[in-house]
């Protein structure tokens, strides 16, 4: 692109504000974060210190609290569930259907997109009421797989428009070719589309994997005290005695750090992801 | 495209299932629910049919009306800083390359967050007692009980802690969409002696503009969604400082439960997301990449 091109003091006066503007914005959107994290290793007294203490002794005393003493480790087995669960649901809806909208003329193909839209669009408490009652009638409440489905029924839309993305990069030729030599539309669909969609199946699970790993207020109101997530457990701690900050800090350790590496992994693809397809 | 159509809808089959059983009929038992009086304090009246008396209650509601003005404010304030922001940074980012490996994927932190957990930084970090921020500001003599304490305050810190939030995301795809531009037109102006300001001004910003157009849609859609964030930073209050319509509609059903008269708040909040998402999808197909090819 355009290289900074003053020259002189001032030129180089005003690139090096901006490096620093950059830097101070990252360190903005950092240090807040790893405050949070430093509080999950600190114990009470240096918690509750009015000099913010930024050498401190680390302990795990937090996480032991929350995790073995605590119910968090039954919380942390449901998001896991939770999670997988609705991820591989959301595959085996999903990936048909979104081979179908790729390679078939099929109605409804027109409509897809606001669909997706709507349903990623609604506010949570809309999709979440309607569940609420439905789940309430069918006994669901409380439950793992209660969850599950609501977390599917939010994130379906996503990855079929994703993963119907991803299989419109895969030339048409291809699999027209191996049908008229013979081949079925399943093996088509097993043998050469799913294995060349690889890196986009593993950046819409990597989506799709965070946002019902994230999600508070379905798992709050579906799970309820049965099945409560990682995120759900969190208003537990805020009681009316007070507020436990180095378990929260401890939690919030445990929900953040599996995704932000996973993330990582995937930056390419985010973009993409989190914004259907219209940046790539 | 292949022309075998019954073929095509065995391959639907799974997803219309799951939409019917799990999507439509659970909207059609709330549409229902929200023509009939269901509120758990008077099970005397519990079911009886009253047409469409919850949405003009609704509608006439001055809760539910202060609740949706906190959220366009909410809008107003936080988006067009997220967008300067995020705009400023891309563009700071495409001078200076080499920073880009190392920033991004620092910048990308807040978003990735749970948005409960973003919420627990904020509310951690802006105590008074033993907050980073909170410390910092109260011993500037700023806000001495925290900024979370006050009704206004509250409310620009909720639109604050989203800019923290959601600036990255902007500039994420700013950034992408820079560095996807032809070079062709930057390089005749650079030839022709222009300087940054102009090239940015008659070359970025037009081309970006798409770009722009779609990331503020999604920007405006997901804010009209904010509820964790809020939910446990201040959980509405102080007063009703910071009740977004979501955060009213949560309470009507489940801390009033007040159910028939709830569903009717969601319905109508379902209708404005429906709408958002109608001139949404109208304009991304107008100014944005088609969405379908």
């Amino acid at each position: 692109m355009i290289s900074a091109r003053g020259s002189g003091w001032r030129g180089r006066l005003i690139h090096v504000l901006e490096i620093a503007f950059i830097v101070a914005i990252t360190a903005a959107s950092l240090v807040p974060f790893l405050w949070l994290v430093m509080t999950a290793f600190k114990d009470r007294t240096d918690i509750l210190s009015a000099i913010p203490r930024l050498l401190f002794t680390p302990t795990f005393s937090n996480f032991y609290e929350a995790f073995v003493v605590g119910e968090f480790d039954i919380y942390l087995k449901n998001s896991l569930m939770v999670a997988t669960g609705s991820v591989m649901l959301c595959l085996i809806i999903g990936l048909p259907a979104a081979y179908a909208f790729s390679r078939f003329r099929v109605f409804g193909e027109k409509h897809l997109f606001f669909y997706v839209l709507s349903t990623r669009m609604a506010p949570g408490i809309a999709l979440v009421l309607p569940l609420y009652i439905f789940f309430q009638s069918l006994g669901l409440l409380g439950t793992v797989w209660g969850v599950m489905i609501a977390h599917t029924a939010f994130n379906l839309a996503l990855v079929i428009y994703l993963m119907r993305n991803f299989f419109e990069d895969i030339p048409r030729d291809l699999d027209e070719a191996a049908l008229t030599e013979g081949a079925t539309e399943w093996q088509v669909f097993s043998r050469i589309i799913l294995p060349l969609a690889r890196p986009g199946i593993v950046v819409t699970v990597v989506i799709a994997f965070l946002f019902s790993w994230n999600e508070f207020l379905f798992a709050l109101m579906i799970g309820g005290s049965g099945a409560s997530t990682l995120p759900a457990g969190f208003p537990g701690l805020v009681t009316p005695l007070g507020t436990y900050w180095g378990q929260l800090a401890a939690v919030s350790v445990v929900v953040s750090i599996p995704v932000l590496i996973m993330v990582w992994f995937i930056q390419r693809g985010l973009t993409r992801g989190l914004t259907f397809g219209a940046v790539k | 495209m292949r022309k075998t159509a019954w073929g095509g809808y065995a391959w639907l089959g799974p997803m219309f299932l799951f939409l019917l059983a799990f999507e439509l009929w659970p909207f059609l038992v709330m549409f229902d629910q929200s023509l009939h009086f269901l509120n758990y304090t008077q099970p005397a009246k519990n079911g009886q049919f009253i047409g469409f008396d919850n949405y003009r209650k609704a509608v006439f509601d001055d809760n539910f009306f202060h609740s949706i003005r906190i959220t366009l404010l909410f809008l107003v304030v936080a988006l067009p800083l997220e967008f300067l922001l995020g705009l400023a940074v891309a563009v700071l980012l495409s001078y200076h390359l080499w920073l880009k490996r190392f920033v991004l994927p620092l910048l990308l932190i807040p978003m990735i967050l749970a948005p409960i957990v973003v919420g627990l930084t904020a509310r951690l970090n802006l105590n008074p007692d033993f907050g980073l921020i909170g410390i910092f500001l109260r011993d500037i003599g700023i806000a001495t009980d925290g900024l979370l304490s006050s009704g206004t305050s509250a409310f620009f810190t909720i639109a604050a802690v989203d800019v923290w939030q959601w600036t990255p995301f902007l500039t994420m795809i700013f950034i992408a969409a820079i560095l996807g531009m032809p070079r062709e037109p930057f390089e005749a102006a650079e030839v022709e002696g222009a300087n940054r300001w102009h090239i940015f001004r008659r070359i970025t910003l037009p081309l970006l503009r798409p770009i722009i157009i779609v990331g503020l849609l999604l920007r405006l859609t997901d804010a009209f969604k904010t509820f964790d964030q809020v939910f446990i930073m201040t959980g509405g209050g102080p007063g009703a400082s910071t009740e977004l319509a979501t955060i009213f509609a949560y309470k009507v059903n489940f801390a009033s439960w007040n159910l028939g008269y709830g569903s009717a708040v969601v319905g109508l909040l379902f209708f404005i997301s429906f709408i958002l998402t109608f001139v949404l999808l109208k304009l991304m197909t107008r100014f944005g990449r088609r969405p379908l090819t």
